[in-house]
């Protein structure tokens, strides 16, 4: 064990994986000009295998840093710990933490956004990049089916109780063409007018638009092929039993126990310019009967049951009302970084005042 | 070490004692009243600067303070119009305009407003594009006409309240009920409009010189009407006009017509001043001057204002750069004579230039109330602080005058720096909203540029130690000392850079979210901590040898300087406020000379080593 130990903990390997992290680093910061910082993140720091040159497998972020923390932890395994080694250990506890913080941060946390127009409210938060089909009753807005594309993008087949869709096409990101000439009778409500066309992905994440066409057989007068897209301006309906469905590709949504109303946006700029000084929103927290009130601005974040709410845009939509974007986090790993940060800081400042003054010495006293 | 002490302590007291002899307020000169200008409140001698700037490019004309110009320009504005203050340096725009191009090529406004306005289909254009897609001639001649329109909206801002009429024809003065001789401005003629409009239906009545004198007037309030969008000049704390902070010029409130009493007696003390600055009285010009101080005062500390002013006339940062090149020089000098006297003088000297610079530092927190580094243009002034304040105490420690050379170098460098990025307009800007937090500002920021700052002083300590040890400088003994240096002070570098990347990441945490988002900025400082912890344990485990250490500290340099510059580059991010576009040459040049450095040194270690063989 100890054999292995000292292995893991070797420095060649230690140094090596940092020249390579290093490498990634540049990389996933130089293509974000291009792709874009979510792809540049998919690819360099989350992946597990980076494609180098598109054919050769080197290691991705997560594995490197992977082996930047088994070093760490099975040096200080294997160490003798003494007081002269004090500053050392403390950084290398201290970066072990900041590491999990971040294992744990990228496995556990959820991440949207919130946007709530003035005078509504809201309970769910709608993630940045995962999208969904939903069907819910028109009515009600009660949702009777949900597929999480993020888990499943290659479906064929998506069987609900009130009908079966197969998947004809997705796309991730698709630009829409006004149909000309004769139109295929099968094709259905918006089908007839515009067909998709698989588009590049944009390098904003936000940019992309989800696309896909389904069939629905054997169900009378809803037979035929439809298409749907993310945020679709008139929403798909499908009507059984005399019950109207809405059938839609929207963010994937995290619906929280409580609710949020917005009952302000207030945006306040530097006199005399139309510069924004800050941002806040005047809001009331709705949970089991009891309202708080409460203001969000900027780096004034709410805080209720493990949900953080922070102020992150704001706009005015087509009817002139004020809707307010917050940002939405829960992360259970969310204490490490500070805790990790107090305890590296603190191992750093030990080793300096440790080793420091000896090298800075006075020549004479040599 | 008392009398050098002593010697610190009276320059400090010469700048001291120098502040209220140059900051005695001469008449007819407007310099500490306050205006709202981009956002902020400061003294009209600020203002002054960056208008003289961005018109003439320096911030005097000739014999005139860009205060006394300013007050020009706002009082006996057809003198003003007729000085050539545009600086047009580009001969292509010169010829466009159709103007002769010589080796002065300053121009006056009328000259360049008949120019312009047999041109003003094409500078139409030009507005409606992109300005990414403009060729630098294209910019720089809408900048041009920017400019002349914002010259001309200041001379015209307060045309309301000077007397542009006199009254000498006695039948005219009986129909407007003014006494024969009277000099009226725009308000009081306003105040006499229904009559006007009387006296003029009835024009056919009266005789002709009257008639005359009658169109003239009408003609006279039709063209000062045009005045009434000269919006620049707020001047005017107007609560009560409106709930927010803005402030209104005199036209705006004229327009509005819900003034209060308190702009109501502003706008009375602006016509006294411009009454006294025509016939100069000295008396009537200080007391409505200090009356409009007093007034203003409600709203920013007059204190303030005067500082800024003050602030303004020193330049302090040009003081420490000269002294730090004097430095420098006596160093070079101290290095050929050996006489230790020199290296003395020169580290007192440095030690002066530090506290001008710090001073410097602290009169801009204390006119914005906020933490120094705030923009790029603070943050090089602040690293340099910082890389002067590391070698001096490395040099008080060591006594070789190895930190008072990289003290000399650093401090004039950064600062010579600092001139191209501070820009035409006022340094001392307002922020984004997400950067309007002291707390992190003061925390995230400041220790993340003393991050930079030892960063640089230890790449500067390699480049002394690869000279040493190639060059056979000195013994042994000051190579080891060099070597021992850099590495201690690589290790503060990294203390201050991973502190700095953490709080940067706990602010991230607080206003966004999450710790960390990939953003460039947020890679750029993980790369400085990388960097050197790669540095670092590569020399503790044996990988690196002491000279490939020393070229990894080289490298450093050019690893915080794309940190620091080079990801604003990429214009991406959450941090992309810092872009500067003439930086990518500079980056490039920077590691040029670094790269050309390393050549250089393993070149001559080569060298050396087939000689001794």
């Amino acid at each position: 064990m100890n054999k292995v130990l000292k292995f893991l903990a070797r420095p060649d390997i230690f140094f090596y994986t940092l020249i390579w992290l290093m490498f990634l680093l540049v990389m996933g910061t130089v293509t974000q000009k291009t792709i874009g910082l979510y792809q540049a993140q998919e690819r360099f720091f989350s992946s597990n295998i980076l494609w180098l040159f598109g054919v050769l497998p080197t290691p991705g972020g997560m594995p490197t840093m992977a082996i930047v923390f088994i070093g760490l932890t099975s040096k200080l395994l294997i160490e003798e710990w003494n007081i002269r080694k004090l500053g050392t250990i403390t950084v290398h506890i201290g970066a072990m933490l900041l590491l999990l913080g971040g294992f744990i941060t990228g496995i556990y946390s959820q991440e949207g956004n919130m946007v709530i127009k003035e005078g509504d409210s809201a309970g769910f938060i709608s993630d940045y990049y995962d999208v969904e089909f939903a069907i819910s009753n028109a009515e009600t807005g009660k949702e009777i089916f949900i597929h999480d594309f993020s888990k499943d993008k290659a479906i064929k087949l998506i069987k609900t109780d009130i009908a079966e869709f197969k998947i004809i096409q997705y796309f991730d990101n698709c630009s829409l063409l006004k149909r000309t000439g004769e139109i295929d009778e099968n094709l259905r409500a918006m089908a007839t007018i515009f067909s998709f066309q698989k588009a590049p992905l944009d390098k904003q994440a936000e940019n992309n638009t989800v696309c896909i066409q389904y069939r629905i057989e054997g169900e009378e007068d809803n037979d035929g092929i439809y298409q749907i897209f993310e945020d679709m301006p008139i929403i798909q309906t499908f009507t059984k039993n005399d019950i109207k469905y809405h059938i839609e590709i929207r963010k994937k949504r995290t619906y929280l126990p409580f609710a949020i109303e917005l009952i302000d946006f207030e945006k306040q700029s530097y006199g005399g310019i139309n510069m924004a000084k800050s941002y806040s929103s005047d809001v009331i927290l709705k949970d089991n009967g009891i309202e708080w009130k409460s203001l969000i601005s900027m780096n004034e974040p709410l805080r209720y049951k493990g949900y953080v709410f922070y102020q992150s845009s704001f706009f005015v939509n087509q009817r002139g009302e004020e809707v307010t974007v917050l940002a939405v986090v829960h992360n259970i790993g969310r204490m490490f970084p500070y805790i990790s940060s107090i305890i590296l800081t603190l191992g750093l400042l030990i080793h300096i005042l440790q080793s420091v003054p000896a090298m800075i010495r006075r020549r004479n006293a040599k | 070490m008392p009398s050098k002490l002593f010697s610190l302590l009276s320059f400090i007291l010469f700048i001291l004692l120098s502040i209220p002899a140059m900051a005695d307020n001469k008449p007819f000169i407007i310099d500490t009243i306050p205006i709202q200008h981009e956002g902020r409140i400061k003294p009209l001698s600020t203002y002054s600067e960056v208008l003289l700037l961005k018109t003439y490019g320096k911030k005097s004309f000739n014999e005139m303070s860009s205060e006394q110009f300013l007050t020009e320009l706002l009082l006996d504005s057809k003198n003003a119009l007729k000085r050539p203050i545009f600086n047009i340096a580009n001969p292509d725009i010169v010829h466009l305009l159709g103007l002769e191009y010589d080796s002065n090529h300053k121009y006056n406004f009328i000259e360049l407003l008949q120019s312009m306005s047999s041109r003003m289909e094409m500078i139409n254009k030009l507005n409606e594009l992109d300005p990414a897609k403009l060729t630098g001639s294209q910019s720089q001649l809408l900048n041009l006409y920017i400019n002349l329109m914002e010259y001309f909206e200041i001379a015209r801002s307060l045309s309301l309240v000077k007397y542009e009429f006199e009254i000498n024809n006695i039948e005219v003065s009986e129909l407007l009920n003014v006494n024969m001789g009277d000099k009226l401005n725009y308000l009081d003629m306003i105040q006499r409009k229904a009559r006007y409009k009387q006296v003029f239906h009835k024009l056919r009545e009266y005789s002709k010189p009257a008639q005359d004198d009658i169109l003239k007037i009408g003609e006279k309030l039709r063209v000062l009407s045009r005045d009434k969008n000269a919006k620049i000049f707020r001047v005017m704390p107007a609560q009560g006009v409106r709930k927010d902070n803005t402030w209104f010029s005199p036209w705006e409130v004229m327009n509005m017509g819900e003034g209060t009493p308190e702009t109501a007696k502003l706008i009375s003390l602006w016509t006294d001043l411009a009454v006294a600055y025509r016939v100069k009285d000295e008396e009537l010009w200080n007391k409505s001057y200090l009356e409009i101080i007093g007034i203003t005062s409600k709203y920013i500390d007059p204190n303030k204002t005067y500082f800024e002013k003050i602030y303004n006339s020193f330049d302090l940062f040009k003081i420490s750069t000269g002294l730090y090149l004097i430095a420098l020089l006596l160093i070079g000098l101290y290095a050929f004579s050996g006489k230790l006297v020199i290296l003395k003088v020169s580290n007192v000297i440095i030690m002066s230039a530090l506290i001008i610079h710090g001073l410097g530092l602290l009169s801009r927190m204390y006119i914005m109330g906020r933490p120094p580094v705030t923009t790029l243009y603070e943050s090089i002034l602040f690293v340099g602080f910082i890389s002067v304040l590391f070698s001096m105490l490395l040099e008080y420690r060591n006594k070789n005058s190895i930190g008072s050379l990289i003290a000399a170098f650093t401090g004039s460098f950064f600062l010579f720096l600092s001139i191209k990025y501070v820009g035409d307009g006022d340094s001392l800007g307002v922020l984004v909203a997400v950067l309007n937090t002291n707390f992190w500002l003061a925390t995230h920021v400041v220790t993340i540029t003393i991050g930079y700052g030892a960063c640089f002083v230890a790449g500067l300590l390699a480049h002394i130690y690869l000279i040493q040890k190639s060059f056979n400088f000195q013994d042994k003994i000051s190579h080891n000392s060099t070597f021992n240096n850099m590495i201690g002070v690589s290790l503060i570098a990294l203390f201050f850079s991973i502190l700095g990347t953490i709080l940067g990441g706990i602010w991230a945490d607080q206003s966004w979210g999450r710790f960390w988002g990939w953003d460039p900025k947020e890679n750029g400082a993980m790369f400085i901590c990388l960097w050197l912890i790669t540095l670092l344990h590569g020399k503790l485990a044996g990988q690196l040898k002491p000279i490939i250490f020393a070229y990894g500290m080289v490298l450093t340099n050019i690893v915080v300087v794309l940190a620091w510059f080079g990801v604003n580059l990429l214009g991406i991010g959450l941090h992309s406020y810092g872009f500067i576009d003439s930086v990518a040459t500079n980056i490039v040049l920077f590691i040029i000379i670094e790269l050309s450095f390393i050549i250089f040194i393993i070149s001559a270690r080569q060298l050396r080593k087939k000689n001794e063989v």
